[in-house]
């Protein structure tokens, strides 16, 4: 599904050299790096709208496409969620205004019990449907992005640390949550808990 | 005592948050508060510093009580308390250099008759390669030196507590290992105080003197942290230490 060949990123007066990168359909992968080494920036760049950086690379493509010839129509099948996505709420509508846009702008139908029992696996209350983001907590609005990312049906799930204001107890509602997406679509998550990534992960890419 | 927090209660809208929620913390001590995401942390950490207000209770500075509000407060009051945002990227203006991020501290305290550290002094304690990088753009250093940089900023006030809330949930395991270590550094050079709110404890490796865990609005276990992981009561508590062990063994 993604091939990365002799990538070189030039961005902010620094050059970040990838190692090549193969992910097969339904793999999902971890992507584990010192903060600086680029895992962001790789995100951007390949699966971004505008990235501000330069792109050197023999090879780089999302289902056979090179990554220069995509445009927003990408999203019909990624859900890209990148880094601090639960800044991204909308402050003057509540949760389900949230979910029901997003359904909306993919042409899916509300479906309540649906989005009730993805809650209840993430360890939501439903009653926040009801709730505007500045009820929420950090960790509240970033499982809600997942949840959102998920109802969208994509083929192409993208995590840029997902889980960086939750607690022990809800990660691991989170890794149940993730394992039973396992091979049914492919994943792609950064995250600096490596345990995290160890727990649900096929393979870890270091960078 | 230094701090004393004394039945705080607080609800949004119909939604209580917090419920009757006390506790102390001596000079030099430190406390990390635990509980999950949603469960009122960051909301009591607010009300300490001003920047939220409860609805009941209060909080006392070297038994002096101070007001709810933060512009109610009087500068001093406001300087010995400081407070380390999650995200370093926002907390700094990323156009400014090291230095000018720091002397705009040292400007506001001089304008208020307040006395301060010196710079070097600041960045020498939380890292001296800093001294060589005065005049670096913030915009160019990584997430956990801008870290070590807004812990430099709060120590310009010779501050008295220092709440931490969740400092290093934006690092990766390095980072966070390094930060933990400077707080707990500071912590014993300054005898300063510290509450750190932290989702991802690690019990193993982490060195805080008091643990306080927050579920359903209030305290449900408060001891010594080493304590924790054999004594802890709390159905949560209890819930925690397994989850820990599911992913730290």
């Amino acid at each position: 599904m993604i091939t990365v060949e002799n990538l070189k990123i030039i961005y902010n007066k620094k050059t970040i050299i990838y190692p090549n990168i193969h992910i097969k359909n339904n793999e999902f992968v971890g992507l584990y790096g010192k903060s600086g080494c680029g895992k962001t920036s790789l995100l951007e760049a390949l699966f971004g709208l505008d990235f501000q950086g330069d792109l050197e690379y023999d090879k780089c493509t999302i289902n056979d496409v090179d990554i220069k010839e995509l445009d927003s129509r990408k999203y019909d099948y990624i859900s890209y969620c990148p880094q601090f996505s639960q800044n991204a709420f909308n402050p003057k509508i509540s949760v389900t205004e949230h979910i029901r846009l997003t359904l909306k702008g993919n042409g899916l139908k509300y479906n309540i019990d649906e989005v009730t029992a993805l809650m209840e696996r993430l360890g939501l209350n439903s009653n926040l449907l009801n709730y505007f983001p500045h009820m929420l907590s950090g960790g509240q609005k970033q499982r809600l992005i997942l949840l959102m990312a998920v109802l969208k049906r994509p083929k192409l799930l993208v995590l840029d640390e997902p889980s960086s204001a939750i607690d022990l107890i809800t990660l691991r509602n989170m890794v149940e949550f993730l394992t039973s997406f396992k091979g049914k679509l492919t994943i792609i998550m950064v995250a600096h808990q490596k345990v995290l990534l160890e727990k649900v992960a096929d393979r870890i890419i270091i960078l | 005592m230094m701090l004393k927090v004394r039945n705080i209660t607080k609800s949004y809208g119909k939604h209580k948050i917090l419920e009757d929620i006390s506790f102390d913390l001596k000079t030099g001590e430190s406390l990390v508060l635990a509980g999950r995401s949603g469960s009122g942390k960051t909301t009591l950490a607010k009300i300490i510093i001003g920047l939220e207000q409860c609805d009941s209770g209060e909080v006392y500075l070297f038994d002096k009580k101070l007001n709810g509000n933060y512009r109610k407060r009087t500068f001093s009051d406001l300087a010995r308390i400081q407070y380390i945002f999650q995200d370093p990227y926002s907390a700094l203006e990323p156009n400014f250099t090291l230095e000018k991020t720091l002397m705009e501290t040292i400007k506001i305290c001089k304008r208020n008759k307040y006395k301060t550290m010196e710079i070097d002094e600041a960045l020498a304690m939380v890292d001296r390669g800093f001294l060589e990088q005065k005049k670096r753009k913030i915009s160019t250093f990584s997430g956990g030196q801008r870290q070590k940089i807004c812990i430099a900023r709060a120590l310009l006030t010779y501050p008295k507590l220092i709440i931490a809330d969740e400092a290093t949930s934006m690092l990766d395991f390095d980072n966070r290992i390094e930060i933990n270590s400077l707080l707990d550094k500071i912590k014993r050079e300054f005898e300063l105080s510290i509450i750190a709110i932290v989702h991802d404890i690690d019990f193993h490796n982490d060195k805080w003197d008091r643990i306080a865990v927050i579920n359903n609005c209030k305290i449900v276990d408060l001891m010594k942290f080493k304590d924790f992981f054999q004594h802890a009561s709390s159905d949560y508590s209890k819930e925690l230490i397994n989850s820990h062990k599911y992913f730290y063994g």
